[in-house]
């Protein structure tokens, strides 16, 4: 394990965060905390960079390190010459707005952990090896994404048509580098863990979630993720950025719309679709969603409430399907076939199944909480989005040619994409049932779960302005 | 009271979740030395580390962007699928295709046999590897 590319995996993210706190001006909220907002930027970060290298793939320009290092620093320049400053952040903490708490020391233990387990690549999952690590290492020989490769007739093993940011920041870590190593690349993984429990702890937080609830709930998420991460063996897998982005959107989902939600939404709907097949239609529905609550609220959608909350997935999208018409790299969405009814005692069967995976030691449950939550009126645009997702799973099963015997299909698959929506799915939760016992939650709490003085909630606001 | 309950025995559970599976994870580690077939192999076990050993010594005879033909002993039919796709990982800067494959007579310059030796007129023995062969497929 050599010291540079540890060094670059780790100073990647904080360089791709530093480029997105360039669109601070519309991406955070006064009542964002500081981790909050690093993962926003990041996010941000993520998507100008994942549309750079499309472009310059589009030119036929390689991804010399030079190059990458100047556009960024170009980047940056320009955006702290032109954009406006990002809101203040309100509140006496501004990094940790909420205090930290046993809860937090339980989710840095795992944190360690896994990180520990990640660096010895003994939990690298085999999805990295026959895909997104492969991916990566190609082209970073290749300085771009190799699409005569990903065409070829024998790459139908590696999902050619899968959107590529996660082997381009796997790639772009190994040119500033010099070389692909696969401690670097694990580590990045441990930096979208820590993403994912900031973006929870302040979902929790910023859906007025008393103290006791946000520790434990962030504890919850913490070992949950960690232990199916360890026992499933899924470090350096997208499915931590799907899991990533949808925690992401809750905050702005749980509150009512407003302009730095729209963006959020719109950036985290972004990421997801470049970061995996799954993620396209969970940006779709993010949107959709947004964009309902908009024209709900105010009877009209304003067209630059939809341009923040649709614009950067429709970048995302609109490039991927060129590249996918261009190089013929059609191959998920041909293998829909037509919806079979057929298929569904084995679909159930395979599924009840998959619902006893040992790693998840019956947590996998948790991630049918969207269906539940459509009752609760603030978390329901979350559970219209969720909810739809999981359908878009089950849809698959039934139409998937893969999928004719469904069974190892779903197997294979089911625990993983549950994962994708568990975390968020567990903080909304938390949010809706610590809501349930009393509508005023603006500090005149019961018992003990109550915030301190100093936690800056505005969760009294949010349900206000929702009512 | 109880809303504290049900939530600290969520994270308990939870909890345990993370210690059972740390616990499962470190185990295997200290038995990693027990034979694996193809489709559990993962990294830092004798079976990836000897693969890996053979590449390397093929990689140098091998110009890059070349085809390579790959097969392998390993098992099971499906175990040869895992070991070719561990070669595509491991030789990136190479297109790896089955050597069962149609396109191999026209576009493979070279092929690699692990643990098991190809037998066909186009194919010339050039390097003996720890765990196979590097042969260099002849024009017909």
């Amino acid at each position: 394990m050599s010291t540079l590319p540890l060094l670059v995996a780790a100073a990647v993210p904080v360089l791709l965060g530093l480029l997105g706190s360039r669109l601070a001006a519309g991406l955070a909220a006064p009542r964002d905390g500081g981790l909050y907002r690093a993962t926003l930027y990041f996010l941000g970060g993520a998507v100008v960079l994942h549309l750079l290298l499309t472009l310059l793939d589009l030119a036929g320009i390689p991804w010399h390190p030079l190059l990458l290092v100047v556009l960024g620093i170009a980047l940056y320049v320009l955006g702290w010459r032109f954009l406006p400053r990002g809101p203040e952040r309100t509140g006496g903490r501004t990094n940790f707005p909420s205090g930290l708490g046993w809860g937090d020391g339980i989710a840095l233990l795992v944190l360690a952990v896994f990180t520990l387990l990640a660096l010895s690549h003994w939990i690298t999952f085999s999805d990295f090896v026959f895909h997104w690590g492969l991916k990566g290492r190609r082209f970073f020989f290749t300085r771009g994404v190799d699409y005569t490769y990903l065409a070829r007739r024998w790459s139908w093993v590696i999902h050619p048509d899968y959107p590529n940011l996660l082997p381009e920041i796997y790639a772009v870590t190994a040119l500033l580098a010099g070389r692909f190593d696969l401690s670097a690349m694990m580590l990045e993984a441990s930096a979208f863990f820590v993403l994912l429990l900031a973006a929870a702890r302040e979902g929790l937080r910023q859906g007025g979630a008393g103290r006791f609830t946000r520790q434990a709930g962030l504890a919850t998420i913490a070992c949950a993720a960690g232990a199916y991460g360890i026992g499933s063996m899924i470090a350096g897998g997208a499915d931590w950025l799907i899991a990533l982005a949808l925690t992401a959107a809750v905050p702005p989902l749980l509150r009512p719309p407003d302009r730095a939600g729209d963006f959020q939404v719109g950036v985290a709907a972004a990421f997801a679709a470049g970061s995996k097949i799954e993620g396209v239609p969970l940006a779709a529905f993010l949107v959709l969603v947004q964009w309902g609550r908009r024209a709900w609220g105010e009877r009209r959608l304003a067209l630059g409430a939809g341009l923040r909350a649709g614009l950067p997935a429709a970048a995302v999208v609109l490039l991927w399907l060129y590249r996918l018409s261009h190089d013929h790299l059609f191959q998920a969405l041909s293998a829909a076939g037509p919806f079979d009814p057929s298929r569904a005692p084995g679909i159930l069967a395979a599924t009840l199944e998959a619902l006893r995976t040992p790693a998840w030691h019956g947590l996998l449950w948790t991630m049918f909480l969207p269906p539940l939550l459509l009752v609760h009126r603030r978390a329901r645009p979350f559970a219209i989005a969720a909810t739809l997702e999981i359908l878009f799973y089950f849809y698959t099963y039934f139409t998937s040619i893969s999928a004719i015997e469904p069974r190892l299909f779903v197997i294979s698959s089911f625990a993983r994409l549950g994962f994708q929506v568990i975390p968020a799915s567990l903080v909304v939760a938390l949010v809706a049932w610590g809501e349930s016992r009393r509508e005023d939650l603006s500090g005149n709490e019961e018992g003990g779960d109550k915030p301190r003085p100093d936690e800056g909630t505005d969760a009294g606001a949010s349900v206000s302005a929702a009512s | 009271m109880r809303k504290r309950l049900i939530l600290g025995g969520l994270a308990a559970w939870a909890a345990c979740a993370f210690l059972i599976e740390l616990n499962h994870t470190v185990t295997a580690w200290d038995d990693r030395g027990t034979p694996m077939g193809a489709w559990a192999w993962r990294f830092q076990i004798p079976e990836t580390d000897a693969l890996a050993r053979s590449l390397d010594v093929a990689r140098p005879a091998i110009p890059p962007g070349t085809v390579i033909a790959f097969t392998a002993l390993e098992g099971r039919p499906q175990a040869a699928f895992e070991v070719w796709r561990w070669t595509a990982y491991l030789m990136p800067e190479y297109d790896v295709i089955p050597v069962d494959d149609p396109a191999v007579g026209d576009l493979a310059r070279y092929a690699i046999a692990y643990k098991t030796e190809i037998h066909h007129p186009r194919a010339e023995p050039i390097l003996r590897l720890p765990d196979g062969w590097l042969y260099r497929v002849k024009r017909p």
